[in-house]
């Protein structure tokens, strides 16, 4: 086959599809998207809250991905929507399905719902900052880095702010056709942080970081570590095979002690970042609790010191089910395909 | 001042009627549209007025039997087709310019080698597993991959269209093709 074959091939397809990407509409669409104003307010919250989903994408994303990864169905999800720490009043649901999010993998479509709270007239999504893990064949690590990355980067008209830290292990004596565990994690970006204090503006923020170059500027998701002596090692995941990946770890990786069972489970670790700009990461911090990410539209919102106990007020006044929680995180020895997710409330 | 308001079944109904008029208005209408495909490819006036004319001929003999639910889209992939035809033929006779170079040889990495398996898939087999591939992509992906590889798109003119940077282009762009080939290898296309 030609490349020629496939260019011509296209003059064939879908006739909606080549009206959808004409230049005016292309340009119109992206035009109409900062602006929001002719869309309707449900609309809106849908949208914003795909921005709180896309969030906790990275914040947790594997509740349902592992639900999805393992071919179980709406169980799962409806199981992560009841559990103690999720305890929210749910206003309003959407589905990243209509925003071509999040990814296929294996076929499969992954569907997150989340909570959107009103609190002093302004609607907020909320979505959790937690770790969760996914059970992956080592092969498919890259890809599945690669999809939440790219479709985080998909969204970035909608301007989050989000980190994945991904980190790939797996027991040494479990064999590699068992896959790894691949745990993500969402955290604020440390990059809001870079000036030492809080941004007040999105415009402040650009001037005093190189977020800018910094979000246009990464082509792979490369990853350089230090082996056991001292040496650097990149590891590339656009080409990443199960043989490679295995080869890291065994090679590379640092063992860790994950439940107190003195287990050797080998871990590389792969931080990634992605920054969006405009939609802020409001995170309540006191008494070093940061238990959510909230996203709102269209300026930065942060609820400092002072008012985290406003807040919390009227979380309690207004949605009674719901507390902060200490979470603590653990596999389960034997059971690294199954998650277990455990809260207690904070009563500091 | 009619004309404005025409839409695209009255245009239809028009070259159902065998009237003129209704090149006339397919030309005010999508002229613009016809010409931005033609020398997207073509990258000369000339062979892009005259790619545009042979367009609305085109369309004057297909319609009527043919009824298309999407002009727009129904007069586009004309223009792109006669636009491809003249410039493979221009081809045979010198290189070709613009960006059509580049997409060819981008569109390389979504095939094994140029010269195996040659065209033995048939069109409709390729077609009906770009659309379901596109009909997997997000929309934004699929305008960016459409804009570059259907309307021959600089990376430039898709970035500033889209109100992305241009390494945001160029990274979905790498990604979707290298997808492509994915998808078409699972098919047995490849």
């Amino acid at each position: 086959m030609k490349n020629t074959t496939i260019w011509k091939s296209l003059s064939h397809i879908r006739e909606d599809y080549i009206e959808e990407a004409a230049p005016d509409k292309a340009a119109a669409a992206s035009a109409a998207t900062p602006a929001r104003s002719p869309k309707s307010v449900q609309r809106r919250i849908i949208e914003w809250g795909a921005l709180a989903a896309c969030f906790a994408l990275v914040a947790g994303f594997a509740i349902t991905g592992i639900g999805s990864l393992l071919g179980n169905t709406t169980d799962e999800f409806d199981r992560y929507e009841t559990r103690p720490a999720m305890n929210y009043v749910v206003t309003q649901e959407a589905s990243w399905r209509e925003w071509g999010f999040p990814c296929t993998i294996d076929g499969q479509k992954l569907v997150w719902r989340f909570p959107i709270i009103e609190w002093e007239g302004e609607t907020y999504a909320l979505a959790q900052d937690h770790k969760s893990y996914i059970q992956v064949q080592p092969d498919q690590v890259g890809e599945v880095l690669e999809e939440i990355s790219l479709n985080v980067r998909e969204l970035s008209d909608h301007q989050i702010s989000a980190t994945v830290n991904a980190t790939i292990s797996a027991h040494k004596d479990i064999d590699p056709a068992y896959g790894v565990v691949l745990t993500i994690e969402g955290v604020e970006n440390p990059v809001l942080y870079r000036s030492g204090k809080y941004a007040e503006s999105f415009e402040e923020l650009v001037d005093k970081t190189n977020l800018q170059e910094y979000l246009t500027s990464y082509e792979y998701i490369i990853h350089t570590t230090q082996n056991k002596q001292g040496e650097d090692v990149r590891i590339a995941f656009e080409e990443m095979t199960a043989d490679i990946l295995w080869n890291e770890l065994l090679m590379y990786g640092k063992t860790v002690d994950y439940d107190g069972e003195d287990d050797e489970y080998l871990r590389i670790g792969v931080g990634h970042e992605l920054l969006r700009p405009n939609a802020f990461v409001l995170c309540i911090s006191e008494d070093g609790y940061i238990t959510l990410a909230m996203l709102k539209a269209g300026k930065a919102i942060y609820v400092g010191a002072d008012r985290v106990q406003a807040f919390m007020d009227y979380l309690d006044a207004n949605h009674p089910g719901y507390r902060l929680v200490e979470k603590d995180y653990s596999v389960p020895e034997g059971e690294m395909n199954t998650v277990t997710v455990t809260s207690k409330a904070h009563t500091g | 001042m009619d004309h404005e308001k025409i839409t695209d079944g009255q245009i239809i109904d028009l070259y159902f009627a065998r009237s003129e008029e209704a090149i006339a208005k397919t030309q005010r209408r999508y002229g613009a549209y016809c010409t931005t495909i033609a020398n997207s490819i073509l990258h000369s006036s000339a062979d892009t007025e005259e790619c545009v004319n042979d367009t609305y001929l085109k369309v004057w003999e297909s319609i009527p039997p043919a009824h298309p639910g999407n002009l727009k889209a129904y007069i586009g992939k004309i223009a792109r087709n006669l636009a491809i035809h003249r410039y493979e033929k221009e081809r045979a006779e010198k290189r070709g310019g613009g960006e059509v170079p580049l997409i060819l040889s981008e569109l390389e990495e979504c095939v094994p080698s140029p010269s195996s398996a040659e065209d033995r898939v048939s069109q409709t087999v390729l077609t009906d597993a770009l659309n379901r591939f596109l009909g997997r992509q997000s929309r934004q992906n699929r305008i960016v991959f459409l804009r570059r590889y259907w309307y021959n798109a600089s990376v430039a003119e898709i970035a500033k269209d889209m109100g992305l940077s241009e390494s945001a282009v160029k990274s979905i762009l790498h990604r979707l093709r290298n997808r492509l080939k994915l998808a078409l290898e699972k098919e047995g296309i490849l």
